[in-house]
This record gives structure tokens, sequence and C-alpha cells, in this order.
């Protein structure tokens, strides 16, 4: 079964053809695939869907003329609103242009789908961890369509801290990467950031506090710690948090096998720190599959019925 | 059969369908899902006998006029029925009216020059379904179509 | 001549508590078509001041931040709540993609970072809150009510 799964959720679209819910025919991803385009796109999110969407979907068709697309799945939540619409609308049009019916597919499930897409044999239940801009969670995966949340944030995304203390430094968006690089550089244990809600049996997180202490701790040290230093130590109150209350979960849970997601989920530092634990096993996701892609939002909907 | 699609007003979608040049079928539905109920509609269609659809691009409000253009440009697409995309400025200038639009609680669309713009106002024409149809029976006769990967909703110019 | 007046209630030294009480009074003072906008650096209390007049105003879902999808929709007991947030908003028009004037006055509208666009601000009928931070647990809050002439 070849399913076309289409990705307009955030500031990227993405259409992909996979088929029986792990084969990948073939993808396309506005923030690599300029050229299809011809380069010039508007800014604001959903009119860059709008153009590029029809385009993307007329060139992965015509690319795989061979290939018949049984289903069409489009990520209709969460998101940014706007965005949404243009996917859902379009691929809804589509789909009954073509004859051949439509999956709504969430956002988060298609992340988390990421690292069972490219491991298979991946064992049931196993606890996720989906960190990125948007969202902080950590969930009980049953099975590809089934899950539970354990814990989430209460304010601010992980992902969301890296962006607004990359912005305290004026090192463009998005954040993440940037952060992590010149983390490399830094001596993260030189401030001890305040890692919120780090009590026993509370799956919860919360990074506002965080975010601000940063902020109180740039204003009064300027000149005496340096810029490496700062965000080496931000970073690691972030991972910190993040891996040691998964690794609760999951010891809690009885549940050996954990797995990561989402954009933040590319990050180094945080992969290194979640194998310090190496009483489990850990499935992390290439990078391309990390950030939003259609690409598992195409293998997920196999999963449906 | 001639469809006419306008999702222009806020979170409602009207269809008109025509035969034989006489106003068949019409549906006015408020408060729904664009797509949604779009879909309903067309999956229920014969395309064989759809020569072809116009779709009011705007302006309007930017949600219902967004998603009904971007579902009518997904079916053209996938089903190869033509479409003809419209503008609320060009049925009014057709008809000879004032090119001002109603956008809701005293504002109106105004078209000056090539811009299109938002103002204060409470003075507005209404769109004649006959005067768009008329449009697209013409286009459909020159065979004017526009391609479903560059159609396009109309965008505001300036605040 | 026209004198131009305009009102503003200064509130300093205010604890948590008393910011969340100073969120319960603004519930109560709304009618459910007002436009509020909170000005303020990161870490100021914009959401938290947000999440205080939403509980106030009977949502019972979780106010998170709206950073990343800029806008956020919930129902109050009594009326529609569109909370904004322009932070990631670079341009005015993307203001019409959102949606913002579809619900402007349509329910009440709150705006975390609304200077962002401030050339849509300055035309609108609203309130403006101003929370600037003194020291860690204390801020001060300037409301803006209204102009008369």
């Amino acid at each position: 079964m070849n399913i076309l799964g289409i990705e307009t959720s955030c500031d990227d679209t993405g259409v992909a053809i996979v088929k029986d819910g792990f084969h990948i025919v073939d993808s396309l991803l506005s923030s690599q695939d300029h050229s299809i385009t011809g380069g010039v796109v508007p800014d604001i999110a959903s009119r860059k869907h709008m153009e590029v969407l029809p385009l993307f979907t007329c060139e992965i068709i015509r690319r795989n003329k061979d290939i018949k697309i049984d289903k069409v799945a489009v990520v209709v939540n969460p998101g940014l609103i706007p965005s949404l619409l243009v996917g859902a609308s379009f691929s809804y049009g589509f789909a009954t242009g073509i004859k051949v019916p439509i999956i709504n597919m969430n956002h988060l499930l298609s992340h988390i789908y990421a690292p069972q897409m490219q491991n298979p044999s991946i064992k049931y239940p196993h606890i996720s961890l989906l960190v990125s801009g948007g969202h902080t969670q950590i969930v009980k995966v049953l099975s590809p369509i089934k899950t539970e949340i354990i814990g989430t944030t209460l304010d601010d995304a992980a992902g969301e801290a890296f962006d607004k203390v990359a912005r305290m430094f004026n090192l463009g968006y998005p954040g993440g990467p940037v952060v992590s690089r010149i983390a490399e550089n830094g001596d993260e244990n030189r401030i001890n950031f305040p890692r919120a809600m780090d009590k026993k049996n509370n799956y919860n997180f919360s990074f506002s506090g965080l975010k601000t202490s940063v902020l109180y701790f740039i204003k009064e040290n300027k000149d005496n710690v340096s810029k490496e230093d700062i965000l080496a130590s931000f970073q690691y109150a972030v991972v910190d948090i993040l891996v040691r209350k998964t690794i609760m979960v999951a010891r809690d849970l009885h549940c050996n096998t954990i797995t990561i997601s989402g954009g933040v989920a590319a990050n180094k530092r945080l992969r290194e720190e979640f194998l310090k634990y190496n009483d489990f096993e850990y499935y992390f996701p290439t990078i391309d599959l990390c950030s939003d892609n259609a690409i598992t939002v195409a293998g997920l909907a196999y999963h449906y019925e | 059969m001639v469809i006419l699609i306008d999702g222009t007003n806020s979170k409602s979608i009207k269809i008109n369908v025509y035969k034989d040049n006489k106003l068949f079928l019409k549906k006015i539905k408020t408060n729904i899902n664009i797509y949604e109920y779009l879909d309903k509609f067309f999956r229920k269609a014969d395309f064989s006998k759809i020569m072809c659809i116009g779709i009011n691009i705007g302006p309007g409000s930017f949600s219902s006029t967004r998603a009904s253009v971007a579902y009518i440009v997904g079916l053209s697409f996938g089903s190869k029925i033509p479409v003809i995309g419209v503008s609320g400025f060009d049925i009014l200038s057709r008809d000879k009216k004032p090119l001002i639009l109603n956008a809701g609680r005293g504002r109106v669309y105004i078209k000056s020059e090539d811009k299109f713009l938002i103002k204060e106002s409470s003075v507005y024409e209404e769109i004649d379904d006959n005067v768009f149809f008329s449009i697209i029976k013409e286009r459909l006769q020159k065979k004017q179509f526009d391609s479903p990967l560059t159609l396009l909703p109309l965008y505001m110019d300036d605040l | 001549m026209i004198i131009l007046l305009i009102i503003m209630d200064i509130y300093k030294n205010l604890s948590l508590t008393d910011i969340n009480n100073l969120a319960i009074d603004t519930a109560r003072s709304l009618s459910g078509s007002e436009v509020i906008c909170l000005y303020g650096d990161l870490g100021a209390g914009k959401t938290t001041f947000t999440k205080a007049l939403g509980r106030a105003l009977g949502i019972n879902k979780d106010i998170l931040s709206p950073t990343f999808v800029i806008r956020s929709d919930y129902r109050g007991k009594e009326f529609d709540i569109y909370h904004f947030d322009w932070y990631r908003i670079d341009d005015s028009k993307e203001l019409f993609d959102i949606g913002f004037f579809d619900v402007l006055y349509n329910g009440v509208v709150i705006i975390e970072w609304a200077d962002k666009c401030s050339d849509v601000i300055e035309h609108l009928k609203r309130v403006d809150i101003y929370i600037e931070t003194i020291s860690k647990n204390r801020r001060l809050v300037k409301i803006n009510n209204g102009y008369i002439n």
C-alpha cells in the first residue's frame, strides 16, 4: 500500500510517498528542495504552503508515475492554524480528485513514529521523549497509533527555551543548533541553572523559569562569564531535566526501551546524556527524521485501518 | 454542469450548481468546517458531468477563502476538472459597481489602482452571483482556465 | 483645542499573589470584546498574567505559551478568548493569515508582544498592560485603560 503523506503544520512543506508503513519511496521538503519552487517563496508560512504544496505534489507524482497512490494522509493538528488549514484543504481536495480515502494525522504521533519507522522490530510498550519547539512530552507508546501522555510541559517547550535563549544572544532562529554548537566550547558546570519540578513522581516540565534565570544571569554577569559557558550550562540544565525525568518514567513504568523524537531530539548533548544510563535500549531517529517531515506521516498512516 | 464556489464570507461556504445555463442547486452553509463540507459535496459528485469549477479567490475572510481555494486547487489538480479563479473585484467591475466589498465590523475591502486595501467604512457593494456565473461562462467558452499549480487567493497589499 | 488625557493605573511592587489578584480584577471588568495588549521583557510575566486571567474567565484547559503556534483559542465561561503571541511575527500582514482580524472584537483578545506590530495596534481600541521586572519576585505593572478626548 502506497500512502501520500502531507505535512504543513509549521513552516516547512513536506510531501512523501511511503510503502507499507516503512519503505520510503520518495519525499520532498521545502527546507531542502528549493530548486523545484524556483527559490523565491513568501516568508509567511501559510502563503508559502499555498504556493509550494501543489508544486511538490505535482512533482512527486510526476517522479513516481508508476506508483499508485492508495491513500492520502495529512496532518490536521496540532500546529499553526493557517498552515494546517492549507495542507488539510488541499489534501482533502486532492484525495477526492484522485478518488482515494483521506486520513487525518496528528503531528505529534508522526514525530513519535520516527524511531519506530526506522526500527520496525522495536518493543512495545516503550517510552518516548517528544521534544520540539512547540512540545515537550513523555509518552508511553503502546503501538504506533496508541499512546498515553505521562508528562508534559506546563509552560514553554524545551525547543522554545532554546530559541528564546538564542535570541538573548542574537543568534538567529532556530536557536537549537546554534546554541548547541557554541555550547560545545563551554563549561556546562560553570553555572547551576535551576531545574524546575525536580521532584520524585513529578513527570511534568517547566522551562519558563529557566529561561528567566538565564536572562537575569546575562544581565548581571555580562562581563565576567563567557557566552560559551552560559550556553553550555543552559543546555545542560535542559538536557539534565529531560533525561532524568524520562529515565524516572521508564523505571517507574518498567519499560526498558526509550526513544526520542522531535526537533530537539537532534541535539547531540541530549543523546549523549541518555547513553550514560546504560540499562536501557535506545532508539534515536536520524537527524532528518527529527524535524518536521511528511515521511513519518505517510508511514504512520499505514497503521490506521 | 458548472459549479461556482464562494468561501469569502467568514466561516460560511456557498455552492451554486448551474445546469444548462440555469441555477440548478444552491447551497449555503455557515459555521462549518469549509474543507470537510466541500469534500462531502464533491465526494458524491459525478466528475464526468462537471465542465469546470469557478472559485472566488477573494477578497474576503482569510481562513475561509484560503480553505476553499486550497480545496478546489487540490480537487482540480487531482481530477483534472478545469478551474477558473475570479476575484470579487472582477465581479463588481463587470457589474459596473464601485470596487468596495464588506470586510465585516465597519470595514471594507477596496481596490485602489492596483492595490488591495482595508479601510473603515460601512458602505459596500454585494456580489451578484449571476454576474459571477456569466464571467465563468465566458472564460469557459474561451477555454481560459487557471492552472491549479499557480492559482492563489488574493492577498492584502496594505493594512 | 483637544486635550488628550491618558489614564494610567500604576501598581508598584507586586508579588505573584498580587498579580494574580490583579488578573482576577481585570477579568471581572471585561464585557467580552476587549483587546488586551501585554508588554514586557522575556520573563516579565505576560504568560503568567494571561494564565491567571484565563483561569478567572473560566478556561479549564491548560493555557500554554503560544509563542510557537502564534494563536490559541479557548472557551471561557461567558465568552471566547483568543490568546496571541506575536514574538515570531515579522510582518504585520501575517496577522491576516492567522485570522487576527477575523476574531478581533469577537471575544476577548489577549496579545503578548503586541509591540511587534505597533502599526496595527495603534489603531485599535485596547487596554495596554506593561509588566516590568523589579526583582526576582516583584513586578511593576502599569495599566493604560483608554484615552479621553
